[in-house]
């Protein structure tokens, strides 16, 4: 039997102590697919992403993993503060043992199609902004060109203009590499722009409510679109109830 | 190899920032002119003859001997302590049982005054090197257990989170992760330690030796050489001084430079 890629989730749930955060969660990724997770925050979203990759054990339902690799971008940069960036963005394929040449050739182009300066890969994370910082997380991420990536809100912390070259980027690669993307996000926009597939995720516990398919290839998702699509969705009760919910917590 | 001529390089540069320290110090010899020329020779002798005698002391084949024998045990009590107390501070913080049941043994080596150390010393090893350096060690040995203790046991769970999801193999955790992140305690409770010894090793000598300036410093007592008192006590900062701000500090910048 041939080996499919794909992520599969069957019935999982999960608690912390007596905190009931996750119940009873199904879904698949397929190779090449973007599924977009979007809910209140503190529903759980990021327990999900870190069950999924493994980051955390699984104790009731199943997670199946069958990419050969992944990457995983956190909420926040999570940087080597004692390593510059271009080895803060060398640092996954160090891991698998690449040379010091290669990996440093690899990680500084990246770095520089990510819109950092040379100067800039040579700095400590204390001397980037906020927004480099990002960059340079996404980079060591993406550089080691994972089947499957896992995006916990990486765009939340950056302004309109990085958050949209990023996502471009992020887009060329899906369509080039086939990389799936298991994204979370609480901007529907954002999500609308670029998943294949939009479950929402409810509070308390958390569970999926509702999944939207967005049929149109990314490459034709014009602003006009990704607004009306998200008008339209926002007409939806589940969607209602869960954002103003978010919105009153 | 990188990092030492980069600590070369930036010598000059670290030398010309010493001028405010030079200034400070050379306000507090001025003080001490003051003082002596309140109180007179007895009490306080001046500056400039101290500077003298320790001149004199240092072109003495004696003292010369002296100073030698005093840095050679500070410097192996330092560095005895450094090893033991570094590995097991790091191998305490790995397991959760060993630092919680660390804890009141380190505050009871840390109350327990130098002096009853050296005291119970010189019952169990006589008068000798070995009393001295083993002074020195119990003495640093808690700060730098502690520096290696909180080194571990403070790595941010995120970072940890980090490299596992790129399935850092173990030996690189220990180069990339582990180490700098000690390290950054470390260094600063080397530092500690080695002027604790500097201290530590005068006083047990003092009391325990024959040799070493500790014991000179004995002799000038008996003989109310209150000037060559202070030249020792002179010399003995002079050497720490020197040590920790031509060696430790420069290497100090150099490792860490990504700090805040
Ligand atoms: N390691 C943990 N230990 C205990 N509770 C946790 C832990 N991580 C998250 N939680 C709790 O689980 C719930 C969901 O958190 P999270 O998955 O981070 O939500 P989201 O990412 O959707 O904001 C929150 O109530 C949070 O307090
Ligand atoms: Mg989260």
């Amino acid at each position: 039997m041939a080996r499919v890629a794909e992520l599969r989730v069957e019935g999982l749930s999960h608690r912390f102590g007596r905190n009931d955060v996750l119940r009873d969660i199904d879904f698949q990724l397929g190779q090449g697919e973007v599924v977009s997770v979007v809910g209140p925050s503190g529903g759980g979203k990021t327990t999900l992403l870190r069950l999924c990759a493994g980051l955390l054990d699984v104790e009731e339902g199943r997670v199946s993993n069958r990419f050969d690799s992944f990457a995983f971008a956190f909420q926040d940069p999570r940087l080597l503060p004692w390593e510059i960036s271009l080895d803060n963005i060398a640092y996954g394929l160090k891991a698998r043992g690449m040379g010091r040449r290669q990996r440093h050739r690899l990680a500084s182009d990246i770095g520089l199609r990510f819109g950092l300066e040379l100067g800039d890969l040579k700095k400590f994370p204390k001397e980037l902004s906020g927004g480099m910082r990002q960059r340079v997380a996404f980079a060591r991420a993406l550089v080691i060109e994972p089947q499957l990536l896992f995006l916990d809100e990486p765009f939340s912390a950056l302004d309109v203009g990085l958050k949209r070259e990023l996502q471009r980027l992020l887009v060329k690669q899906v369509a080039e590499q086939r990389t799936s993307i298991l994204f979370i996000t609480h901007d529907l926009m954002e999500a609308v722009r670029l998943s294949d597939r939009i479950l929402l995720l409810a509070g308390d516990p958390g569970r999926i409510v509702q999944g939207f398919g967005i049929d149109t290839p990314r490459e034709q998702r014009d602003d006009a679109f990704v607004y009306g699509e998200t008008a339209q969705l926002l007409t939806h009760p589940q969607i209602v109830q869960s954002f103003e919910l978010s919105v009153n917590a | 190899m990188n990092a030492f001529l980069s600590i070369l390089r930036g010598f000059p540069r670290y030398l010309w920032t010493g001028w405010g320290a030079v200034a400070s110090i050379l306000l507090f010899v001025a003080l001490w002119e003051l003082g002596h020329q309140r109180y007179g020779d007895l009490v306080l002798p001046a500056p400039l003859e101290t500077l003298q005698r320790v001149g004199q002391m240092l072109s003495s084949q004696g003292i010369r001997e002296d100073l030698l024998i005093t840095l050679k045990r500070a410097i192996w009590g330092f560095l005895i302590c450094v090893g033991i107390g570094s590995v097991l501070g790091l191998a305490a913080g790995l397991f959760v049982t060993a630092s919680v049941m660390s804890r009141p043994i380190v505050s009871v080596l840390m109350g327990m005054p130098p002096i009853a150390w050296i005291v119970l010393a010189m019952i169990w090893f006589g008068m000798g090197d070995l009393t001295v350096v083993f002074t020195v060690v119990v003495a640093s040995l808690p700060i730098v257990f502690v520096g290696a203790l909180q080194g571990t046991r403070t790595l941010e769970g995120h970072l940890k989170e980090m490299a596992q999801s790129f399935r850092t193999p173990l030996p690189m955790m220990f180069t990339d992760l582990y180490l700098p992140h000690v390290f950054s305690y470390l260094f600063p409770a080397w530092i500690s330690a080695l002027g604790m010894s500097w201290k530590i090793v005068v006083m047990a000598e003092l009391l325990s030796t024959s040799d070493g300036l500790g014991a000179a410093l004995a002799v000038a007592r008996t003989q109310l050489d209150t000037t060559g008192a202070l030249a020792l006590v002179v010399m003995l900062v002079g050497s720490l001084l020197l040590i920790e701000y031509l060696l430790m500090e420069p290497i100090k910048r150099e490792v860490e430079q990504w700090r805040e």
